[in-house]
């Protein structure tokens, strides 16, 4: 799908076709070729599933569901969700400081890649723990979760004191700021979480 | 009101009936991090969870819960933290 995606960007297989160019410049210049990207991807894969995989998909989602269920769906490490939200942050500030031309496709690609991240970590926060469907009843999670919260919330007060010091003597960097205290926002929770699981995982 | 805290002896009560960590966990239905945490003091079980504890190790809460009148410092064998 990146693969796609990207050569949606860069080529724009769109631009090719009689009056597309056109229909483009009466529209403000938007890139209407990565949203249909995305349509004929969707419409593309339902397909795909509804004609050829439609029995095996029933099994799998079955599967999924059962593991889901008994906590066998692990969540991806938080070194690899960190490389990733960092990654697409450090994609995000690229494309606030590259000139105009490129910006918007860099933006285009890093900003959402960074909020569905962030979206996962933020997920975290609200359901800690191992599995991706954790057990509310779980008197240990809620714990942590406590910690967390109180964690995240003393560092969002901290990233909007710093974002409000940074409006009133630096505001051309606020645009510059806002993706970094979100990602510290979400980062100071996690480490939390990591510090009590591993004290908690520790042989008493 | 005096500066109160929760100490265990759930160590020496699994240990007295040859159970591990994760086998206590699997009884009571929780995780041996819980176990672990709970044991350690870091974390304070609910009444359910001790009743729970108290059930499967052929005890009484009183017997492995019990009220330390003084602080003696996040080094102290037994603290509270909920």
């Amino acid at each position: 799908m990146l693969a796609g995606f990207l050569f949606f960007l860069f080529y724009r297989p769109f631009a090719h076709l009689p009056g597309f160019q056109s229909f483009e410049e009466r529209h403000g210049g938007y890139n209407f070729d990565v949203g249909a990207f995305f349509v004929i991807w969707i419409i593309g894969k339902s397909l795909y599933l509804y004609f050829f995989r439609r029995g095996r998909g029933a099994a799998e989602r079955a599967a999924l569901r059962d593991a889901l269920r008994h906590g066998r769906v692990k969540r991806m490490p938080l070194a690899a969700r960190w490389l990733f939200i960092l990654s697409f942050l450090g994609l995000v500030i690229l494309g606030w400081s590259a000139p105009p031309p490129h910006r918007t496709s860099i933006l285009v690609l890093g900003v959402p890649l960074f909020l569905l991240f962030c979206a996962v970590e933020l997920n975290l926060v609200v359901h800690p723990g191992e599995t991706l469907l954790p057990d509310p009843r779980d008197e240990l999670l809620a714990f942590f979760k406590s910690r967390m919260m109180q964690a995240g919330y003393v560092a969002a007060i901290a990233a909007l004191a710093a974002l409000y010091l940074a409006y009133l003597f630096a505001p051309a960097y606020i645009g510059l700021l806002l993706p970094l205290v979100l990602a510290a926002c979400l980062l100071v929770p996690s480490l939390v979480y990591i510090r009590l699981d591993r004290r908690a995982a520790a042989d008493g | 009101m005096a500066d109160e805290q929760l100490g265990n002896r759930l160590k020496q009560w699994r240990a007295a009936k040859n159970l591990t960590q994760a086998d206590l966990a699997e009884l009571v239905g929780v995780s041996r991090k819980t176990i672990n945490t709970v044991e350690n003091g870091v974390f304070v079980p609910s009444a359910l969870l001790a009743l729970k504890l108290a059930r499967q190790l052929g005890t009484s809460v009183e017997s492995i819960f019990f009220l330390l009148p003084e602080r003696r410092g996040r080094s102290a064998s037994a603290i509270t933290a909920a």
